[in-house]
């Protein structure tokens, strides 16, 4: 047992106060020769204080009277674990004043009562203050008297000084390199504790790291050598609100450089979108100037040829001036619906109006029917018998219809049907021909401006679906054979947006 | 000189057919790239009068796929007035580049020079 104690002793010893003393003094190669001479001193000291004591007390005594300066320690660490406002000052009056109160009640007795000290250390100055029984306490075996007081004492500093001092700051957070700290435990501890620190470490914070690394020294060196040794390879961690406040700001900054990353491909997009567009509006200008460019060459060559030969026959001057105006035609057709094309692109503004639908349908049927005429085309409408009432804009659902209705004549065989047919809360047109349908692979462009496969302008399609849409309606093609392309239109509507752009 | 003029448009093959004949040629005309080629498969021709934009094969494919042998003079006639086109149909083999719409005067004009070449 005393080897033990002495080896414990002597390992605090070293540890505590030698090695920080040592590690100043840059000396820490010399730690084992200190440590086996603490153990000699401690064992000494030992055998000192037994040679002293020994005749007046048995051992047991002793051990009791070393284990209430132990017990000194109790009301430090005990209310540091457990109370928040415990202060170092605190512990270390309690300390300081248990201990003076062991060696007054316990120690100095023991020594004057070996005959090593004057009997005054028995008395004590005054009755009341006397060693063993203090307050003129009576009945108290003496190790008894002696760990009580001196404890109550110390709890009473502790607790009391603890009241009065200022909590002082804990102490500064440390952070650190975890390779740094590595680098150190494997000097001091070896490459094992090196190779286990970094398999836990490597993830961590700095702050948690050099904590990390500080416990696995402090294990074996000691809390004030490792704190040392640590205070070597890491710097101050910032304080704790200082971080929170970075972090804070850092959220803020990464908050903004999101919203930035966000604008900034918003702005990409809408550029290309612009740039899409303005891509578009070539091609239109292309297409148009396109469009124009074949009826006016037909037109120019036909006036200049009939310029050129007065005298022609009959029949080749009538051949020459019939295909003149129908170029003719087929420019101001064009010229009307490049307008329309450039009035729905710039917005179409409505006029509603509650309206029965069969009206418009009735008067595209017999606006068309010239053309289905000419072209031997039997036009057929199926209207139902009781009105369709719809808040709606007359001259563009006209418009509309007329596009389809044209479209389909150009196409027919021999027949096309226009249908009128409310259902639901739509009211759907269709407009049907017998001629060969739309070839799939051409349906996706079918309603794109200048796609025209039957010689039109390839604006119709178009201007009917932005009309039908800007009437809170949609244009589009029936799936299946033939064509059948559908306008259906809302019977109740909101007009918030009336398109364009 | 026997001419071939193709183009889809009978508003144009009408005066040009007229003012070639006109002009003394024997004049043959087709609507579409894939008649043209037949027509020139049958019999040689001297001039090619090629519209660019045509339903099925368009003017580029035409001058692509014209038969080996005795091939004919080609003049391009366009309503798309790009530079690149004009290139494009030059490097096929193409002499000579009009852009719709043009003069009836120019036209024989160049035809009448094309014709001075043989």
């Amino acid at each position: 047992m005393v080897i033990v104690e002495a080896l414990a002793l002597s390992i605090l010893i070293s540890n505590h106060l030698l090695s920080p003393l040592l590690l100043r003094a840059k000396a820490l190669g010399s730690l084992l020769l200190w440590r086996r001479l603490s153990i000699l001193a401690v064992m000494l000291l030992a055998y000192l204080y037994f040679r002293l004591a020994g005749e007046a007390y048995a051992l047991v005594a002793m051990g009791l009277i070393s284990f209430a300066a132990v017990a000194q320690l109790a009301p430090a660490a005990l209310l540091g674990l457990y109370w928040k406002g415990a202060t170092r000052e605190g512990a270390l009056a309690g300390l300081l004043g248990g201990i003076l109160l062991w060696a007054y009640t316990l120690f100095l007795p023991a020594l004057a009562r070996s005959g090593w000290l004057p009997p005054v250390f028995l008395e004590g100055p005054h009755p009341l203050l006397r060693p063993e029984g203090l307050l003129g306490l009576r009945g108290l075996e003496a190790t008894t008297h002696g760990f009580l007081a001196s404890l109550l004492l110390n709890l009473g500093l502790v607790v009391g000084v603890s009241l009065f001092t200022k909590r002082e700051a804990p102490e500064e957070g440390r952070t650190g390199e975890v390779g740094a700290l590595a680098n150190l435990l494997s000097r001091v501890l070896g490459p094992e504790a090196e190779a286990a620190f970094l398999k836990e470490a490597q993830d961590l914070p700095g702050p948690q790291a050099a904590a990390k690394a500080e416990a696995l020294l402090a294990g074996a060196l000691g809390p004030a050598t490792a704190r040392l040794l640590i205070l070597s390879v890491t710097e101050k961690a910032p304080p704790e609100a200082l971080l929170e406040e970075a972090a804070r700001e850092s959220k803020e900054v990464r908050a903004y450089a999101r919203a930035l990353e966000e604008a900034r491909r918003e702005l990409a997009q809408a550029y290309e979108r612009l740039k899409a567009l303005d891509q578009a509006k070539d091609e239109v200008l292309a297409a148009i100037s396109h469009e124009l460019k074949t009826p006016l060459t037909a037109v120019r060559a036909l006036a200049e040829i009939l310029e050129a030969h007065p005298d022609l026959p009959e029949a080749e001057r009538r051949r020459f001036t019939g295909l003149l105006a129908k170029e003719a035609a087929r420019l101001s057709r064009l010229v009307e619906e490049v307008l329309a094309y450039a009035k729905v692109q710039a917005g179409i503004p409505l006029r509603l109006q509650r309206l029965d639908l069969r009206e418009p349908a009735q008067e595209a049927l017999a606006l068309v029917a010239p053309l289905a005429r000419e072209r031997g085309v039997l036009l057929e409408g199926r209207l139902p018998h009781g009105a369709v009432q719809a808040l709606t804009d007359r001259d563009r659902v006209l418009q509309v219809l007329l596009n389809l209705l044209q479209n389909a004549i150009r196409h027919a065989h021999s027949r096309v049907i226009l249908e009128l047919t409310p259902s639901g809360r739509e009211a759907f047109f269709y407009v049907q021909d017998d001629g060969p349908g739309v070839p799939e692979e051409k349906r996706p462009w079918l309603f794109e401006p200048f796609q025209s496969f039957a010689g039109g302008t390839g604006l119709g399609l178009y201007l009917a679906r932005r009309l039908a849409e800007a009437l809170g309606g949609r244009a589009f093609l029936e799936a299946g054979e033939g064509a059948r392309f559908a306008f259906a239109l809302p019977l109740e509507v909101d007009h918030a947006d009336p398109g364009g752009g | 000189m026997r001419i071939l003029v193709v183009d889809d448009e009978e508003s144009i093959l009408v005066p040009l057919e007229f003012l070639l004949k006109k002009a003394g040629h024997e004049v043959a005309l087709a609507r579409t790239g894939a008649e043209a080629l037949r027509l020139l498969e049958e019999g040689p021709f001297d001039l090619l009068v090629l519209d660019l934009m045509l339903p099925d094969l368009d003017g580029f494919a035409v001058l692509e796929r014209l038969p080996q042998g005795r091939k004919p003079r080609v003049l391009v006639l366009t309503a798309r007035g790009r530079e690149a086109d004009r290139a494009k149909a030059l490097a096929l083999g193409a002499e000579a580049f009009m852009a719709k719409p043009f003069g009836i005067q120019d036209l024989l004009a160049e035809v009448q020079r094309l014709s001075e070449g043989l």
